[in-house]
């Protein structure tokens, strides 16, 4: 058994209110502050959204094996993401976050197939756009444009730390430019 | 470098980004974000209330289960009235500590939404399948032609083309594209990983109750499968992506008193998704409408056997249609046609083509159904687009209106608004795609009335 089996292991032999005091410590706290500052939630929201995570957590944690800290750690995040989504879709109409640049989208469109609308246009065009880009590029983007250093993405990516910058002035300048032209088309 | 044009800046990328998170699992971004969510130093931090409210609970329940334990024992009480008594306790009190009274949600207090989380996971998988139900509903021959280019990427799907039918394939592999990725997340709905595949694909020829039975040749095997229902959109991609998830899957081990048969059927208790592990192996059996199409992935695990890895000796697969009976309810069912005639170009109903009798017939019904409800579809022949330079076409509206006609008539034969929707779909869903004949013509325009929901 390896160590992060082991560490996994005995999260699950914690009874169920040290599990969830152990896993709010080691994950919940951070992602409230993440859930507020990078989405913009206010703080009754944010933590509503972290509370759920947790005790999903709790509750399903019995029925996954996990094979390392981090894949634990990333079912979290999944979890949180999840019930993200199921957020702006509940609340379609306070629109959260503003998007100057693309005015009519709504979060709701993609994920709410059900309504039988047609699809929304802006943000296929995006999603389209953003689908004919690499890997890598749609994450030097994310990266970068939450200001994190060249260095680091440098060796997230595994790329040339100086080639980065150039890539990423030209990547915008793709992006802005396609999604220009899906617009005026 | 300079003439990075227009006005995208850095908060404006990370606005796109995010909008593609949430609609589309992007893995890349998703790592990404959730390494930089982690690496953050926490500098908001919740309020001493919250943190407690979030203890408290756990502790309390921990306690009161204990307290209840010892009761029962000692002193035999008839226990039912103790959890009843402790349950409303435990009610009670989490109310009063439940942080998110200001939620929109708050109405229905948070701690029972964590409780309740099976309900919420039935909730996901119903609308999983609702959305697959409501999936495009095109015709037979479009949907033929697309899948003539869909079917190359899918080579190694096998077209069945009877409703009954049986047929034997000897798995072996997984073929070149991985379509579904190895389960990393542990879903229930997805094999654990890809053994032996075989992809079926078949049309449904009329609106039936779908059952089939797996039947391994061997009876050690094992045989999971996944059902699709193919949405004429970028099947593949969303397949693999998992934006399009299985309608029925059965992911669990082999019953010796079935002979490993695996499958769907017409027993109404039964699940819909069945996870991997010791399970019971039929799920729920699908109600099919007239021109869909479906992918079954089948799946033969490999078992490990004394001689090595034995890759399953094949299987036989029979389908059954079951047709449904004239009164049986199913969403998706047409109830009505043809009658409701309208003036050429106009919202109003054509004197003369027994339109009344029509909806009598259909207010009758709903009245009769009360769990019943309705979309009313207004279709018309054109090959205009629904919209054009930002507006909605003529022929769009004309198709509205319709609906709205025969809607307003049935409000004023007392039908509840709440139960019936309204929606024009323009020329999109024409019965036949180029009409040459004056009959065929009017074929493609009507008005339909479909069942949407039968609660």
């Amino acid at each position: 058994m390896s160590i992060h089996q082991e560490h996994t292991y005995t999260l699950k032999k914690l009874g169920r209110q040290e599990f969830i005091t152990t896993v709010y410590n080691r994950y919940g706290k951070r992602l409230y502050s993440y859930a507020v500052t990078h989405w913009n939630l206010n703080e009754d929201t944010a933590w509503n959204l972290i509370y759920k995570t947790i005790y999903k957590v709790a509750d399903t944690i019995d029925n996954y094996q996990f094979e390392s800290e981090e894949k634990f750690a990333s079912f979290i995040f999944r979890i949180l993401i999840n019930y993200l989504r199921n957020h702006y879709r509940d609340s379609k109409k306070e629109r959260v976050v503003e998007f100057s640049a693309m005015e009519d989208v709504d979060l709701s469109a993609k994920i709410e197939e059900e309504d039988l609308v047609p699809e929304n246009k802006n943000l296929k065009a995006l999603n389209e756009v953003l689908d004919e880009m690499e890997d890598w590029e749609r994450v030097l983007l994310l990266m970068r444009s939450q200001g994190q250093a060249y260095s680091e993405i440098a060796n997230y990516l595994d790329k040339p730390e100086n080639q980065l910058k150039v890539y990423y002035q030209r990547l915008k300048e793709k992006l802005a430019k396609k999604l220009n032209e899906r617009n005026t088309r | 470098m300079n003439e990075i044009p227009d006005n995208i800046n850095d908060k404006e990328i990370i606005k796109l980004l995010k909008l593609r998170m949430l609609s589309k699992d992007d893995e890349a971004l998703l790592k990404a974000e959730e390494k930089m969510a982690y690496s953050l130093t926490p500098t908001v931090i919740p309020s001493a209330d919250m943190e407690k409210a979030l203890t408290k609970k756990a502790i309390l329940k921990k306690g009161i289960a204990s307290v209840i334990k010892k009761y029962i024992w000692k002193l035999f009480l008839p226990g039912a009235s103790a959890i009843v008594v402790s349950g409303a306790a435990v009610y009670y009190y989490q109310q009063s500590i439940n942080p998110s009274k200001q939620q929109k949600e708050g109405t229905k207090p948070a701690h029972q939404q964590v409780i309740m989380s099976d309900s919420a996971l039935l909730e996901l998988k119903t609308n999983a399948t609702n959305q697959a139900s409501k999936a495009a509903q095109l015709n037979v021959e479009q949907l033929l032609d697309s899948m003539l280019i869909e079917h190359a990427d899918f080579t190694n799907a096998i077209y069945v083309r009877d409703s009954i039918i049986v047929s034997k394939h000897r798995s072996n592999g997984t073929g070149n594209a991985m379509d579904i990725e190895d389960n990393a997340n542990n879903d229930s709905k997805y094999v654990e990983k890809q053994h032996n595949i075989v992809w079926y694909k078949f049309i449904a020829r009329q609106d039936s109750k779908l059952t089939f039975d797996i039947l391994p040749e061997n009876e050690q095997d094992d045989y999971d499968f996944m059902l699709f229902q193919y949405n004429g959109l970028d099947f593949k991609s969303q397949l693999t992506s998992r934006q399009i998830k299985p309608i029925r899957a059965c992911i669990s081990g082999s019953d010796k008193h079935l002979k490993g048969a695996t499958g769907l059927t017409a027993d109404p208790a039964a699940p819909a998704f069945i996870h991997s592990g010791i399970g019971k192996s039929y799920v729920k059996s699908v109600a099919v409408l007239k021109g869909q199409v479906y992918y079954l992935l089948v799946n033969a695990v490999q078992v490990h056997v004394k001689k090595g890895r034995q890759k399953g000796a094949g299987h036989t697969i029979c389908f059954h249609f079951r047709k449904f009976g004239e009164d049986e309810l199913y969403v998706g069912k047409r109830l009505y046609f043809n009658r409701l005639e309208f003036n050429a170009g106009a919202s109003v109903f054509r004197s003369g083509s027994g339109y009344m009798d029509a909806l009598d017939t259909i207010a009758g019904f709903l009245k009769r159904n009360p769990r019943v409800k309705i979309e009313i579809q207004g279709h018309v022949n054109t090959f205009e687009p629904q919209m054009e330079h930002g507006r909605k076409t003529e022929t769009q509206i004309l198709s509205e209106d319709r609906a709205a006609a025969v809607f307003d008539c049935l409000v004023e034969r007392g039908i509840d608004s709440f139960r019936m929707a309204r929606v024009g779909y323009g020329g999109t869903k024409r019965i036949i795609p180029v009409p040459q004949k004056e009959e065929e013509y009017r074929r493609n325009v009507r008005v339909e009335v479909v069942i949407k929901a039968v609660e």
